[in-house]
């Protein structure tokens, strides 16, 4: 039996008080500057601190299922993982930034990294972190191979090649390598405690290691918060690690579990919670609209995520040619579906997100463009349109946005030109199977973002990519132009000098758009929404949703 | 003592009173209403339900939209319309069907009992623990997904509860001392299931299916979040107001499916009122 | 006869699961990790799902009989630690409705049945009506929308207070623990955030049970051994009690028990929107994951509490009735 849930086990808070007075003072949030983006900021309330400091922060339980950041890989457990615990480096936008790591150096063939660490960095345990903490915990989670355990596949070895320097050699190059590490994944977890608790780093971890269990209810991490203890399916509470490096914040964080959209937004308005991560793109633009006065503002930031059309190069019929995949590009209506996803997303130039590098610019994107659509079906020797089969996930939320609405508007837009798409919705569990099989005619799907880098874009979707080659049976040697594209792609990636990298980068984007088996619809947004009265500034961190906000108190 | 045996006479002598009946007539002009609205939705309606005008989504209703429109400028009152072309036929389907095995399963289980009762029954937990979604995409795997499969689905695990009821009523009813009379008095056995307890019986069952009208319409709204049921753009009632749901500040979205709904349910329950009242032998020649 | 139906189940739960093409490791693991053939494999490994599909269940059952049901395959935990955590809120939420259906449906659906066709029948048959027929999650946005955002009078959703610590878990329903516990205001607390919810779902019951209570009242009130009873100078009030209620009974015990086991696998909506971390929105991910473990775990415990309660409605019977004593008694030895 693994009972170690923590109940009456943290005996100091039954101590003090039954209860957390949660009454929140006044937050002056500051940024933590390297660590994130900063977007809204409003005014700040008057102080009325009494007590214990909390934020509450209310998000859909979702696919949660542990908060181990050697087995973690859910987006909804990521924001939880960089309060607890930190990784080598940190996200500046998109740019890596320094994080256990103060600075590092890469040597010109691109293979071996080196990393100098803070040299009095203290866990929440009070011990001190060292190399070795970071090289078991890498080693466990690419050993335990878990969902993410991927990240360090390219890793030939990671050594301690000083008394407070970390060496890292690659096997071939990679140029995004800085954009994994900051992966929260990668985290610096205490190895002693770990192990003390049925850790391993050993070839064998994916059967032997058991730390999970007491991960999911403790935490020895570098991070603001460790965990307090977490209720599944209600709520996981945070209090401040007292021997965290940077700037003090709140005394305690509660992330409340509540699935319905609607309600998380009601229990903003009644200020029982103070950031709204899963709102709709109604639910933020009705925040918007009722402005300063509710006390609520709403945070966004595009979420890297690529909602896009593919077709099955493979099938039979009609929709297995290029010329019926241009069709269906071009009697697209994007602009319209602005009017569905709202501010829960954005137009994007093509696979590449527009605030990544060597991401073509929008205004090269795909535009809908009838006579174009209907001289592809001539050429097709279709004039009058031709009928396939779009499956999709019918639960699907496309961050925040439902597929359903997503598809049936497609599927009029293409109508428009005698193009008739049967949808077939399936649970969005059945379409991933299906998907990966490569055997629908046609998908609505989404790409989100694995770390921020280009690479993680580009090269999956070119000819013989991952995707391109499973999912859409797009080989290298389908096409002449499938053939130069994934040339360029291979040019593209061999460099470390952006200057070299981007041309072929751009042009490969350009081909895609023309030839490829996909429709890009848009990019994803995340919309938060938060109290104004307690959160002066939301920070948003593109792979984390968001991060806590760190705060001074008035 | 009366025997309470339904005769056909004596059903016509109650079908007299049924028309007398005002609860029965409301219900039926309830349902008669619905009827005539959803079969003349053409002539009603002045939108097509697959119509979207995504520049006028999310309209509060008005004097050209009578409903309001959904989330993708659809007019809300056309869908409600054509919705229950789907829906209405739908969930008397699974209702009828469930029904239907179930009291029958119900009746010999209790009538046998012994070993033919114990089996059935066992099964029948069995069953009632079942999962829906489990099924359903089981049978959409099978057979595809559709609202005709959804249906199969859904009465595949809709049976249960009568086979429950009835078992409990003919249980109870085969103890009484008409029953024990007509046994007595040589009548076979089906006979006596079929021309005494069942019609008993019937009273409490009816009044159950009624209530499950109502339930079945919006079951189909889990479905149809799964896409194993009736497949958008097509309205139909139970995922309109699952999907209208996410958008409840604009509260018509939902609301409005949900009134044929509530309505139907409640005439469905009005008619199954009078018609056990009808079947109620006590209460045709003597009320108290 | 538990066992056998536990384990008959078990067997049509798994078998119907395998008949889903949906791989259960594709749906559960992130997109690039299902890209990644060694990770996909030993999530395979790991779940035995690269043993022949017979020898998966024999597994399966064979740990079941030693009391292990499995690590669901969607929250990678022991279904047994799951169900600790996520059922007791919804048998709470479930048992609190339907005894205050009960309370309330009887004395109503009785007292409709005695003043037949009379104001009170009316009204009783009014707002049951009403109730049966509403959308329960539909009046749920509602109620939320109207009590909680507008007047502020009911609680947040949730099961406490956010400024609440949960009671030390003994029963897990935090109304009980918390009068274990000595801390009254919690349990009142709990209670309150109880409310809400437990009135929605008992529109529907209270409708459901008072309608059948009433329906099988005005099928036995007729009946001769009740005039008999009269006649012999009975007040009206023993009649009704002693005589026509127990012989009313059956069916409606019957519906209690099948409105409780309703209660209890089919409040999803319901907890979605009031946040209630319940076993429905877990059984959910179970179906749709196709996570067999936490499936059959899921359906097990509903059906186990299904029979238990059916079991008791039959034993009620026999109590009710004596004429059914006999051959109740004989079937269940």
């Amino acid at each position: 039996m693994s009972n170690t849930r923590s109940h009456g086990q943290n005996g100091r808070r039954r101590a003090l008080s039954r209860r957390r007075f949660i009454e929140s003072g006044a937050a002056l949030a500051t940024l933590p500057p390297a660590l994130a983006t900063a977007m809204a900021t409003v005014v700040t309330a008057p102080a009325r601190a009494a007590g214990v400091k909390a934020l509450i922060i209310v998000q859909q339980p979702g696919s949660l299922r542990t908060v181990d950041p050697g087995r973690a890989s859910e987006v909804d457990a990521a924001a939880i993982s960089r309060a607890l615990y930190d990784s080598l480096l940190s996200l500046n936008g998109a740019d890596p930034a320094p994080g256990y790591a103060t600075n590092w150096t890469v040597s010109p063939d691109g293979l071996t990294y080196t990393f100098d660490l803070h040299p009095d960095w203290k866990f929440s345990d009070g011990t001190s972190v060292t190399p070795d903490d970071y090289i078991f915990s890498c080693h466990r989670q690419r050993n335990n191979k878990s969902d993410a355990s991927w990240l360090l596949g390219n890793v030939d070895s990671i050594t301690k090649s000083g008394p407070n320097q970390i060496k890292i050699v690659l096997k071939k190059l990679d140029v995004d390598f800085l954009k994994l590490v900051p992966n929260p994944s990668l985290a610096v977890t205490n190895a002693a405690v770990v192990r003390a608790h049925g850790g391993t780093d050993a070839a064998d971890a994916a059967t032997t290691d058991t730390a999970t269990t007491w991960l999911d209810q403790h935490s020895v991490g570098t991070g603001p918060f460790m965990i307090d203890h977490w209720d599944r399916g209600s709520e996981m509470v945070l209090r401040a690690n007292p021997y965290y490096w940077g700037k003090k914040t709140f005394d305690t964080v509660v992330f409340r579990f509540v699935q319905d959209p609607t309600t998380q937004r009601d229990l903003l308005l009644r200020g029982d919670a103070h950031i709204a991560v899963n709102l709709t793109p109604d639910l933020a633009a009705d925040l918007l609209k009722r402005g300063p006065a509710s006390k609520t503002a709403v945070a966004s930031v595009p979420a890297l995520g690529i909602a896009y059309l593919g077709f099955n190069a493979k099938a039979s019929g009609p929709i297995g040619q290029p010329k019926a995949w241009e069709a269906i590009r071009c009697a697209i209506d994007y602009e319209g579906l602005k009017e569905i996803y709202l501010g829960g997303g954005q137009l994007t130039g093509s696979i590449v997100p527009p605030q990544l590098p060597n991401a073509l610019p929008v205004a090269e994107g795909m535009k809908q463009d009838i006579p174009k659509a209907k001289a592809a079906l001539a050429a097709l020797g279709m004039p009058n349109g031709f009928s396939f089969k779009l499956t999709y996930g019918a639960d699907q939320i496309i961050q925040n946005v439902p597929a359903t609405d997503v598809v049936q508007k497609v599927k009029e837009d293409l109508a428009a030109v005698g193009i008739t798409a049967d949808l077939i919705g399936e649970p969005l569990t059945q379409e991933l199977t299906d998907y990966r099989a490569g055997k629908p005619e046609a998908v609505l799907h989404l790409w989100a973002v694995d770390f921020p880098g280009w690479t993680d874009f580009l090269p999956v979707y070119a000819p013989g990519g991952h995707v391109a080659l499973a999912r859409q049976n797009w080989a290298v040697d389908s096409s002449p132009e499938a053939n130069e594209i994934a040339e360029l792609t291979a040019k593209a990636v061999a460099s470390l000098d952006p200057k070299e990298q981007i041309e072929p980068a751009l042009q490969a984007q350009r081909l895609i758009n023309q030839h490829g088996p996909y429709a890009w619809l848009f990019e994803t947004n995340y919309q938060l929404g938060y109290r104004t009265d307690v959160v002066k500034t939301l920070a948003v961190d593109l792979l984390s949703f968001f991060n806590i906000p760190t705060s001074e108190f008035g | 003592m009366a025997a309470p045996i339904a005769r056909p006479a004596r059903l016509l002598a109650g079908a007299a009173g049924w028309l007398s009946n005002a609860e029965m007539a409301v219900g039926i002009v309830i349902i008669l209403g619905w009827a005539v609205m959803i079969a003349a939705a053409p002539l009603i309606a002045h939108f097509d339900p697959l119509q979207q005008h995504i520049a006028l989504r999310l309209r509060p209703p008005s004097a050209v939209h009578l409903f309001g429109t959904d989330q993708l400028g659809r007019d809300v009152f056309a869908r409600v319309l054509y919705g229950g072309r789907e829906s209405l036929p739908a969930a008397v389907a699974v209702v009828a069907a469930g029904f239907l095995v179930g009291v029958s399963l119900g009746a010999v289980a209790g009538y046998c009992r012994g070993i033919v009762d114990d089996l059935v029954m066992r099964f029948t937990d069995m069953m009632l623990g079942f999962p829906l979604i489990i099924l359903a995409m089981a049978v959409a795997a099978a057979l595809g997904a559709s609202l005709a499969h959804g249906i199969i689905a859904l009465a595949a695990v809709w049976w249960p509860h009568y086979v429950r009821v009835c078992r409990a009523l003919v249980l109870d009813l085969g103890s009484k001392d008409y029953v024990v009379a007509s046994r007595a008095a040589g009548r076979r056995p089906a006979g006596i299931l079929l021309r005494v307890i069942l019609p008993n019986a019937l009273q409490a069952l009816l009044v159950m299916a009624a209530i499950d009208v109502g339930r079945a319409i919006l079951s189909f709204a889990i479905l149809g979040f799964l896409g194993l049921g009736a497949q958008p753009p097509q309205p139909e009632w139970g995922a309109m107001v699952s999907t209208g749901a996410t958008v409840m500040d604009d509260w018509w979205v939902a609301t409005f499916p949900a009134m044929p709904v509530l309505t139907l349910a409640f005439a469905f329950n009005l008619i199954g009122d009078s018609i056990r009242d009808a079947l109620d032998p006590w209460v045709g020649g003597r009320r108290q | 006869m538990l066992i056998p139906v536990l384990l008959g189940m078990t067997l049509i739960s798994f078998a119907v699961t395998k008949a889903i093409p949906t791989d259960p490791i594709i749906a559960s693991i992130s997109q690039e990790a299902s890209n990644h053939p060694e990770i996909v494999a030993a999530y395979r490994k790991k779940w035995g799902l690269d043993k022949p599909v017979p020898v998966q269940y024999l597994t399966y059952v064979g740990n079941l009989l030693h009391g292990d049901m499995g690590v669901s395959i969607y929250t990678h935990r022991p279904v047994v630690d799951d169900l600790r955590d996520y059922l007791p809120a919804t048998v709470e939420l479930a048992t609190v409705t339907i005894f205050f259906s009960v309370v309330l449906s009887i004395p109503l659906g009785i007292l409709a049945a005695i003043r037949r066709g009379g104001m009170i029948d009316l009204v009783v048959r009014l707002l049951t009506l009403a109730g049966v027929a509403m959308p329960i999650f539909w009046l749920a946005l509602i109620l939320l929308d109207i009590f909680y955002l507008h007047l502020g009078w009911a609680p947040a959703p949730g099961r406490l207070d956010y400024a609440l610590q949960p009671p030390p878990p003994v029963t897990r329903f935090y109304i009980i623990d918390s009068v274990i516990a000595g801390e009254p205001s919690t349990a009142w607390n709990a209670l309150s955030h109880l409310a809400l919810p437990a009135f929605v779902l008992a529109t529907w019951s209270v409708g459901l049970l008072t309608r059948m209570t009433r329906a099988s009242m005005l099928s036995v009130l007729p009946q001769d051994f009740l005039r008999a009873a009269r006649g012999k100078g009975a007040s009206e009030f023993y009649v009704i009690r002693r005589h026509a209620a127990p012989n009313a009974m059956i069916p409606i015990v019957t519906v209690i028990g099948l409105a409780y086991g309703d209660l209890l696998s089919g409040a999803l909506l319901v907890e979605t929107i009031f946040g209630w971390p319940g076993i429905g929105r877990y059984a959910f991910n179970a179906a749709v994951h196709v996570d067999f473990p936490a499936i059959i775990g899921v359906a097990l415990t509903v059906g186990f509490i299904y029979t238990i309660v059916n079991l008791a409605v039959d034993l009620i019977y026999a109590l009710l009735d004596p004429r059914v004593r006999a051959s109740l008694l004989a079937v269940r030895a």
